[in-house]
């Protein structure tokens, strides 16, 4: 078919009229009304309800032609009398949005923040957001179009009053896929692409051009200030409310209050933004930790930097320039201080790229990642094992384990008095059965906590002698001690008692008057991660 | 399934520090506390048969203040020549617990320790959020005498402000009150 047919057979089918041969007279004369107020041919095609995509891809010129040449057909009066057809930059309908894309150099803005952020990937979700005046806009025209259907039967009316227009979105999107899959490869997948970009279009000019709906009688439209990040803006014009007060507009007050037909733009419109997100990209593993200088991330106090260096940007950084993204979240299951190391099989953790350019990467490559790693300067402090890719379901495994895995450790710890073989089989005595303590909120930890006193199991604990210490004087006052215990229990406040307020402690099963803790090792973390294939 | 990396503490780099500690079981607190003692003026105006003394303060690095009895305090100086026994019957220890959770300031009671007719008062000597009260005083007591300094505290209050210097103003460093102390023995 060629495009004067496809138009015919779009305006037949598009049910204006009750009588399908009689929709397309009628859409020939919505098309001049709107001609006449200086309408683009794309915008005449969505107030006639064209629904096929195909056509509005047709350039202005040649839409120009076919609706000209069908009312020809038709013998009734042309849409235009226009030789060549005006770039359509001044629609008053779509402020020239569903021109812009006629402009080679207007693309070419989108073509180059793609080439910029250059993603590895080939399925996108397009939006778009076209500029706020287009809503009220078309609105308007419509009521304009509806003053002048007094040549055909009242049903039209009806029907033209009873469904809104097409909203400019589809087709504006429908030319821009083309375009992007012809050059790119895309495929325009609006349901599960994991490649986001929304264009969003803005007409400066008739940006507040909405406000006359504060003016109506009845407002459902209120414009109010509010604070938003200390910044006083003005809340209450949403596209939403835009679209409640304009169903609630009559039209006596429509024409008391703005222009209608409203008036061709004489500015261009922007570009105002090319938006792309691709989803998180989530990658785990386990770390090590040898050092007692690293903390777990950047902590800063007042500007100031609590420990030069810390895991998470040991590992971080690298993966982040694999997968090329800005931003990452550290994630780990539970946390240990900066003067105590994490051995054994190491701690679950994984790290939420945000963004990523590369979202897929290989096996090996996270071998490569994990290698990279492992022999930065850092090496001899931070170590990562089992580093892979992991699904977004399995991140809620980090989170219960938590709360419900049981922690091992290792300290070196003093008491005030030798550590007698008679201490030794106190302890171990305790230690080869589960029992429990009571812990009141740390005092270190007072100032963020509530108030409470929290039971925790102590599963196994086990007291020996430092190796090669002697057995008097002040070496025989340290020992070392291994402990299983339960999620969340606050170690140092075991050993050291906490004035008191861990019971029974260290000091107490030893029965001597004070203990510390000198040194603390976390062993084990208990729990499965990454999850089984 | 854990690897059983065998203990690596090399115990030299700490045997300086804990020789220190050999004289003094409480030595150790100093690495996570200040301390500070508030000494009682003699001209502090008291209610008829009550009792003022010295307290100390632990102060921890996230201005959490641990409250107790000083050495000096008269409780502590008279429950010296007491038998202990009968000590631990007669005393009793009243905290004020409605108060936890409230912001005191240097005047509020915040515990009364009551033997026969003398009622030694122990009152907050700052501003801030009064914690917690050391609900074991009340079942064993003698933590006030025999545990003065560590599990014999009194109240943990949280600091008003972060300046130390405003937060416990008037207070003497350790070093300070040591030095006056000597000084009074000496009178």
């Amino acid at each position: 078919m060629n495009l004067i047919e496809e138009l015919r057979e779009c305006l037949r089918i598009s049910g204006l009229h009750p009588e399908p041969e009689q929709s397309i007279a009628v859409g020939l004369h919505i098309a001049r009304l709107l001609r006449d107020v200086q309408c683009c041919y794309r915008c005449c095609l969505r107030f006639t309800r064209c629904n096929k995509m195909k056509i509005y891809k047709a350039s202005e010129q040649d839409l120009q032609t076919a609706f000209n040449s069908l009312a020809k057909l038709l013998d009734v009066k042309p849409v235009s009398n226009d030789e060549e057809v005006q770039v359509a930059s001044g629609c008053p309908a779509c402020l020239g949005a569903l021109g812009w894309m006629d402009q080679p150099e207007n693309i070419q803005g989108i073509f180059d923040k793609i080439d910029t952020e250059n993603y590895d990937c080939k399925r996108v979700n397009l939006n778009c957001t076209m500029p706020v005046s287009s809503l009220h806009r078309s609105h308007l025209l419509g009521v304009y179009v509806s003053d002048r259907l007094s040549d055909f039967p009242p049903s039209v009316l009806e029907i033209w009053n009873s469904e809104p227009v097409h909203d400019p979105k589809d087709a504006f999107k429908a030319v821009i896929s083309d375009k992007l899959v012809e050059r790119y490869g895309w495929t325009m997948d609006p349901v599960t692409a994991p490649l986001r970009m929304t264009i969003v279009l803005d007409h400066l000019e008739t940006a507040l051009e909405h406000r006359f709906l504060t003016q109506v009688k009845e407002p459902v439209m209120k414009l109010r200030k509010v604070r938003q990040n200390r910044k006083s803006i003005v809340a209450g014009e949403s596209r939403t409310t835009i679209t409640e007060a304009l169903a609630a507009l009559s039209k006596e007050e429509a024409y008391s209050l703005t222009a209608i037909p409203p008036l061709p733009p004489t500015t261009q419109i922007t570009l105002a933004d090319v938006a792309m997100v691709h989803e998180s990209t989530i990658v785990g593993g386990r770390y090590l930790k040898m050092s007692r200088e690293y903390s777990q991330t950047p902590w800063e106090i007042k500007g100031k930097r609590l420990a030069e260096f810390s895991v998470s940007e040991a590992i971080e950084e690298i993966i982040k320039r694999y997968h090329r993204c800005d931003n990452s979240k550290f994630v780990t299951a539970g946390r240990e201080d900066a003067n105590v190391r994490m051995l054994g099989t190491g701690r679950p953790f994984y790290c939420e790229l945000i963004n990523p350019r590369k979202p897929v990467l290989a096996d090996e490559e996270y071998k490569k990642i994990e290698d990279e790693i492992n022999n930065q300067d850092s090496k001899d402090a931070v170590q990562v094992r089992h580093l892979c890719k992991i699904s977004p379901s399995d991140t809620k495994i980090i989170k219960e384990g938590e709360e419900t895995k049981c922690k091992s450790y290792r300290a070196l710890v003093w008491i005030s008095q030798p550590i007698t073989d008679e201490i030794i089989e106190k302890v171990n005595k305790v230690g080869s059965a589960p029992f429990k303590i009571q812990q009141t909120t740390p005092l270190r930890v007072f100032q963020r906590r509530s108030a409470a006193i929290r039971e925790k199991e102590i599963h196994t604990c086990h007291l020996e002698r430092v190796d090669g210490a002697s057995l008097s004087g002040v070496e025989s006052q340290f020992g070392v001690l291994t402990l299983n215990t339960q999620a969340g229990t606050y170690i140092k406040e075991f050993v050291h008692g906490d004035l008191g307020r861990t019971l029974p402690n260290l000091a107490t099963l030893t029965g001597a008057v004070g203990a510390d803790l000198i040194e603390l090792d976390v062993l084990d973390v208990d729990l499965v991660w990454p999850p089984k294939k | 399934m854990a690897t059983t990396q065998s203990a690596d503490y090399d115990i030299s780099k700490y045997t300086d520090r804990v020789s220190l500690w050999s004289n003094d079981p409480n030595a150790h607190l100093s690495g996570y506390f200040t301390l500070y003692y508030h000494v009682e003026s003699e001209l502090t105006p008291t209610k008829p048969d009550t009792i003022l003394g010295d307290i100390y303060v632990r102060q921890a690095p996230n201005k959490i203040c641990v409250l107790g009895l000083s050495p000096s305090h008269p409780f502590i100086v008279s429950s010296s020549s007491l038998n202990k026994d009968d000590l631990k019957k007669e005393c009793n220890v009243v905290l004020a617990t409605e108060l936890v959770g409230t912001k005191v300031t240097y005047d509020t009671t915040i515990a009364q320790i009551i033997v026969g007719q003398i009622t030694y008062l122990i009152k907050a000597r700052m501003q801030g959020q009064l914690l917690e009260l050391n609900p074991r005083l009340k079942d064993t007591p003698e933590l006030l005498w025999e545990h003065t300094m560590d599990t014999g505290y009194i109240a943990v209050i949280m600091s008003r402000v972060d300046d130390t210097k405003q937060q416990l103003k008037g207070y003497l460093t350790e070093e300070e009150y040591n030095t006056s102390l000597a000084e009074k023995k000496s009178e």
